[in-house]
This record gives C-alpha cells, structure tokens and sequence, in this order.
C-alpha cells in the first residue's frame, strides 16, 4: 500500500489540515479513492431465510444496487433443503432478466442432490464484467452435503447449457433476485446471500 | 459507491476541521466504518514454508487470532507442493477452531497431488460460507496442481471438496479463532509442504 498518503511526522494537537492534505485524504486519488476504487466492497445483503416448494419462483431480492457493468461481482450464500429425495436448484435474474434458469438437474448454479437426506452447503458465484459480446460471464462453485455429519453430498460447477435463460444485462445492475425450484417433494432453503463488487480503477 | 462522504466544496487552504467532519470520516457511520464493515480484508496469515512428511494427518499451517463473526464468509489461499521421492501422492484438509471438517486424505480432499514420483506444485482457492443453524456445512473449494520444473498438468483442476470425500465434522457455528491446514504424506520419502497462507473474510454490515 505504498500510494496511500500518511500523516506528517510533525503534524500535532490542533493540526490544522491544508486543503491539499484534505485532497490527499478524500479527493481524487486520494487515500479514499485508492481505497474504493480497488477494494471488494459489500454492495447488498439479505440474510432472511427463504423456502421453496415446487414450481420455480423468485425467492431472494437484493435491490437498490447500482453496479457497473465494469465491475466483477463476487456472491456468496448458502442453501439447504429438507430430506427428500429430491433436489433443489438455484437461478438468477439480474435486473428483470432470468439469466440462469432454476431447473430441476444439478448443474445450476447452486443444487442440493436428489439424495433422501437432509442436506446444507454453500455457493460462490463470480460473475465478470458485462460489457458487449462479454454477456455469458459467471462461474459457479457449489458444495452440499448432509447436514450433520457433513457426508455424502454433490459438488458442482455450473452453469451448464440446459439452464441458460439469458445474457446478462448491459445496463448497470440494480437488483439480484435468487430463484429456486424442487420437485415438490423436497423444500429448498435459502439464506445469508451476499453481494460483494470488485474495484477496477487503479 | 454513493455513501462515502466527501469534503465540501468550500474548504479552502487552512480551514478547520469541524467535528462533523471528522465524524464523517471516522465516526460511526463515517466513511472509515464504511470501509471497514463493508470490505475483505486480510485477517491473517502464515508465510512461513510449513513442511511434514508425515505419513498420518498432521497440522501443517495454523493461523491463530482470528476473530471471524459466523456472519462473515471467508477464503483461503493457500498454495501447496510436494517432493519427488516415491510414487506417492500427499492431500491436504481444514481444521476450523479445534475441529477438523475435512480430513488431510492423499485423495478427493481440499487438495492433492498426483502420485507420480516427481515435484508438484499448486493453489488450493477455499471459501467458507456463513455459519448459523443448518447451515454448517458450506464449504466450496478448487484446486490444481501441476508439476514443479513444467508446468504441466499433474492434477487438473477439481472442484473440492468432492462426492467422495467425507467431512470429519460440521463447521463450527462459533467465531472462527484459528483455521489450521493439515496435511499428509502417501509416503515418508515424499515432503509435503504450504506456503504464504492467507486468510480473508468480508464484510458483512451495509
């Protein structure tokens, strides 16, 4: 961190700042820049539990984002679902737009097995810059097990072609909705999704 | 990032400070608390090469002080290698806290070598998923691994920990003090080692 600006060596009780120490500290380039323009910072979050029974629906809504289509997001969250055998699986809608579609399958973006057991885990998305014929930018890692001892599970990295609704939007992003299906038989959970952006100014 | 506030426009060479300014800037809800509720940071490391050819799981790299909410999602990097001497692979597994959730295992574990009797290296990417009640188990990994003096393709890349593996226990639903790397050795005449261990978590307040 060698660009950020530090305090004087003779600065003292009652320092009266210039205005080129305040550019320093929060002007452009300045140590705050420097900060927020490079940093992963928290963007939204939504740490209500949410349920699924059946047919596909939207169950998670982070809104009031604004996100630049330069900037990569990073979104971590967790699921389960109820023992069944049965699997549940997890989409996106971006803005207004389903981009990956929750089906029935394992290679979503986030899924728990078809196994008769109680299962938990938790996802990573990386979703990359959206910008013109850059539309199909993300990768999903995801991991469930059975909830108690952590045992048998599925481990996937999505999505694949089956569940490709939509490019990604342009636009600057302003919402994230997290969908979910099940095959009725078991119910799928929902928790703790988190929307982290990516600085891309040096 | 609209929250961050800025100085006036007005202030002008030598104005003071007033105290609603440095509240802005470093006051609860001031731009520091910004940064620091909302970013990743580093919470800790261990850049010491850690080396064991043991041949039974063992703690290899402990990163201890942590203070690490269960709201808070985490990732390690932690890059890995082994020696050539035998044809035999080494794995490596997570203890959170004094638990070990995954098993060092010399196969389907957080990450592993092949077991060909050459030098290996690679990165194990480790990211933790909040902890609360039911969800204990969010642990999502990928690693590669390739050979030392090449670069080719020793383990291709895997999306850990796999179906075959077994966690050892749930993750702790507590704050995350100490996460230890273990390891092991399919043989005694193969070291295995990790480096520059580093421990990030986000921030979880908005």
């Amino acid at each position: 961190m060698t660009d950020v600006w530090t305090a004087p060596a003779d600065i003292s009780n009652g320092y009266v700042p210039t205005s080129a120490k305040w550019s320093e500290l929060l002007g452009t380039a300045g140590n705050l820049d420097f900060l927020l323009n490079r940093g992963w910072y928290l963007a939204g979050a939504d740490f209500t539990e949410y349920s699924r029974l059946g047919a596909v629906g939207d169950m998670s809504t982070i809104s009031g984002l604004s996100i630049p289509a330069a900037q990569p997001i990073l979104v971590v969250g967790s699921i389960r679902k109820s023992p069944a055998a049965d699997t549940f699986t997890v989409g996106l809608k971006v803005n207004g737009t389903t981009v990956v579609e929750a089906a029935s399958g394992t290679q979503t973006l986030a899924s728990c097995s078809a196994t008769a057991q109680t299962e938990s885990g938790g996802f990573i998305w990386i979703i990359t810059p959206r910008l013109a014929a850059y539309g199909c930018g993300i990768v999903a890692l995801c991991n469930t097990r059975e909830s108690t001892t952590g045992a048998s599970g599925l481990a996937t990295l999505g999505p694949n072609a089956n569940v490709w609704a939509s490019t990604f939007p342009s636009s600057d992003v302003t919402s994230l909705t997290l969908r979910g299906i099940t095959g009725a038989a078991a119910t799928g959970y929902l928790k703790d999704v988190l929307v982290y952006t990516m600085g891309v100014t040096l | 990032m609209v929250d961050i506030w800025t100085a006036t426009a007005d202030k002008s060479l030598n104005d003071p400070v007033t105290f609603t300014e440095w509240n802005n800037l470093v006051g609860a809800g001031g731009n520091l608390d910004y940064l620091y509720n909302r970013g990743w940071r580093l919470h800790g490391q261990d850049t010491t090469e850690r080396t064991s050819t043991s041949t039974s799981a063992t703690d290899l790299s402990t990163v201890s002080g942590l203070s690490i909410t269960v709201a808070q999602p985490v990732l390690l990097l932690v890059p890995f290698r082994k020696s050539s001497g035998a044809a035999a692979a080494v794995g490596f597994g997570l203890k959170v806290n004094s638990t070990t959730v995954i098993e060092a295992a010399t196969a389907n574990a957080l990450g592993n070598s092949s077991a060909t009797n050459q030098a290996e290296d690679g990165l194990m990417v480790i990211f933790i998923t909040p902890r609360s009640a039911n969800y204990l188990t969010g642990i999502v990994g990928m690693f590669s691994c390739r050979v030392t003096s090449t670069g080719a393709n020793a383990v291709a890349a895997v999306l850990a920990p796999n179906a075959s593996s077994t966690f050892a226990a749930v993750i702790p639903n507590a704050t995350i003090t100490s996460l230890a790397i273990r390891g092991i050795s399919g043989s005694g005449s193969v070291t295995m080692a990790v480096d520059e261990v580093s421990v990030y978590a986000g921030g979880v307040t908005l």
